[in-house]
């Protein structure tokens, strides 16, 4: 066999493979859903309001004695609901948030990793999808887990254990986001045959729920219904003519009409920066799907610097927006690279020709590292991506690259002063302030006042 | 974002990137499905950034997904046997379908870094510029792997595939 036979053996191999139906459909449903986790995370970093990059959702502007507040009454209310006296039931929901809890998609951010205390029953009783409880514990979120900071300390896990229609048995089917939770969320589930069951936890102020969203012009709108909570929740059931999918819950005076996160949802394209309001939670089917199967496996969480939407331009670039920068970065730079990457980039174009993208980029859990973009001229015909080593996001100067073949140094260090100098009894030369492009044989820099070698 | 560009270019190019995942993950047609799916998902929010033809954008994020895939989850892949079944004595259609699987499943062998670039050269037919630029190494690291994975290949198959001819290179 010469390579020839080898390709026709490898086509052979593959005739006839075929995705299976439906399977644009299931691309397009999924690549919404990361668009609308990946917002999330972009909304953290740079707006520092919203916390983790999940499929549900929920929320606003955080209040955090409220929150503690509200997390001490749920550790301390009494069970209720028409099987707040099956203990036979109440310790099988207990045994399967044990079982479950770490497998939650919240896990991946070290949300449960301390739990204090046993877990106790919220609400327990009969649903249209079969019995079902909200279990609540206090967890510890600690410094050295991938948690927003705003979310370290004392925080309340919440989820919901209720029969998994697709194999009948009990299981954890939601949790309650604690890096969303925010004093308008309304604790709301959706779950059972095709998530077709509403139940909304009642912390007594007026709830809501709205099933669609409705088009108003360019604007995506909402009409809402008053709920009536008993035993402590509300159990709706979702018209077969709803998508619960677009179903959501408020708690409060006045939900909103407008919801920003109904655009992902109906488009038009691209909510942000629009401050967010209150979210569409998931679906129990979504959280299942998304389940850790192997905790250890662990969703990415990005480790960037918090350096926000920065371009530093040097030399002379070509002219360009945003979006052409992306837009030749993104042709070159290999999908699985930018899982994540800064937003904040430095951009040089050389004396001899060559232009330099520099943006930080995260892979899995590894540690973020400098990808620089080095092509043959301005329009990008041959292009080097260069790894310009780990990112050290405590030490002074964490941005330190040096351009191959002579093209000098770039650094950076937000709200930094920099100088430099070329020799070790040289002057200092000012080099303005966060970032700059240096000359090839700069030995040191300062970063107010600080000094640092270059090697 | 062009919804209805993105949707019809899986429609329409779904079919022949799977059968390259397929590949890169020897043979595994449900792997293969998740990854295409992966990528394609991760593709949609830059859709619009994408400038020019998207499949070669597209495999090269295939190819690396893929072995990051198995990189990331290796301690879970069990040990596959190279080659569990005798070929029959006589060439024949049957021989020929055998012979497929043989090849498939000495791919699965493979490092999953060396089984892109064969992947990428004898089934995608890319120059080995193009999948260093893909896999982001040198082309001497794509000369080296294919000709050390060609190797592995006719180990595996007790065959007698030629050693590769390189194109030339300038650099």
């Amino acid at each position: 066999m010469n390579t020839q036979e080898l390709n026709e053996q490898l086509h052979n191999a593959t005739d006839g493979l075929e995705p299976p139906p439906g399977f644009a459909d299931t691309v397009l449903r999924g690549g919404r859903r990361r668009r609308g986790r990946r917002r999330m995370v972009v909304a953290a970093s740079v707006l520092a309001v919203a916390a983790v990059a999940t499929s549900a959702t929920v929320v606003a502007l955080r209040d955090v004695p409220q929150q503690v507040q509200a997390a001490d009454a749920r550790l301390t209310q009494p069970t209720r609901g028409d099987l707040a006296g099956d203990q036979a039931f109440l310790d099988q929901a207990l045994d399967v948030w044990r079982r479950d809890l770490g497998y939650a998609e919240e896990a991946s951010f070290g949300y449960y990793d301390d739990r204090r205390g046993d877990p106790r029953i919220l609400w327990a009783g009969n649903t249209p999808a079969g019995r079902a409880a909200i279990v609540v514990q206090q967890v510890y979120v600690h410094e050295h887990t991938q948690a927003q900071p705003k979310d370290r300390g004392p925080q309340v896990a919440e989820g919901l254990v209720t029969i998994d229609p697709a194999d009948g048995k009990l299981k954890l089917v939601d949790t309650a986001y604690i890096g969303l939770q925010e004093p308008t969320w309304a604790d709301y589930y959706k779950f059972g045959p095709e998530n077709r069951t509403l139940l909304i936890v009642d912390y007594g102020k007026p709830l809501h729920y709205s099933f669609a969203v409705g088009k108003e012009g360019e604007t995506s709108t909402r009409t809402w219904e008053r709920a009536q909570p008993r035993d402590g929740v509300v159990l709706v059931h979702i018209p077969e003519d709803h998508d619960p999918s677009t179903t959501a819950a408020f708690q409060g005076d006045d939900p909103p009409t407008v919801m920003p996160s109904d655009t992902q949802i109906i488009g038009p394209d691209d909510p942000w920066p629009a401050p967010p309001s209150v979210y569409v939670r998931g679906t129990a089917s979504e959280f299942l799907a998304n389940r850790l199967t192997d905790p250890d496996y662990r969703r990415v969480y990005p480790k960037l610097l918090e350096w926000g939407n920065s371009t530093w331009e040097f030399g002379n670039p070509p002219p360009m927006n945003d979006v052409e920068r992306d837009s030749i970065w993104g042709l070159h730079v290999p999908v699985e690279v930018w899982q994540f990457q800064s937003d904040w980039d430095v951009t040089a174009g050389l004396s001899d020709g060559r232009l330099v993208i520099l943006k930080e980029t995260q892979v899995d859990w590894d540690t973020p590292r400098l990808t620089v973009m080095v092509s043959s001229d301005h329009y990008s015909t041959e292009v080097d991506i260069v790894d310009g080593g780990p990112v050290d996001s405590t030490t002074v100067l964490p941005v330190r690259f040096r351009i191959p073949d002579g093209g000098g140094w770039i650094v950076a260090d937000k709200g930094k002063a920099l100088s430099y100098r070329t020799a070790p009894d040289g002057e200092w030369q000012d080099a303005g302030r966060d970032a700059a492009l240096l000359p090839d044989n700069t030995t040191e820099v300062t970063v107010d006042g600080e000094t640092v070698a270059l090697n | 974002m062009d919804e209805a560009d993105f949707t019809d270019f899986v429609t329409h190019r779904a079919a022949a990137l799977l059968r390259t995942a397929y590949l890169l993950c020897g043979g595994d047609r449900g792997a293969a499905q998740d990854l295409l799916q992966d990528v394609l998902e991760r593709a949609y929010p830059r859709w619009r950034r994408i400038k020019g033809r998207p499949e070669p954008y597209l495999r090269a994020a295939l190819a690396n997904a893929a072995a990051n895939r198995w990189r990331n989850r290796s301690r879970r892949v069990s040990e596959v046997p190279l080659i569990d079944e005798a070929p029959p004595a006589r060439p024949g259609p049957e021989q020929q379908v055998v012979e497929e699987d043989r090849v498939v499943r000495a791919l699965r062998t493979l490092p999953p870094r060396m089984r892109a670039v064969l992947v990428l050269r004898f089934f995608d037919d890319m120059a080995e510029a193009e999948i260093a630029k893909a896999l982001r190494c040198s082309t001497g690291t794509v000369k080296s792997q294919t000709s050390r994975g060609l190797a592995r290949l006719r180990e595996l198959l007790d065959d007698d595939l030629p050693a590769p001819v390189h194109e030339r290179t300038t650099t």
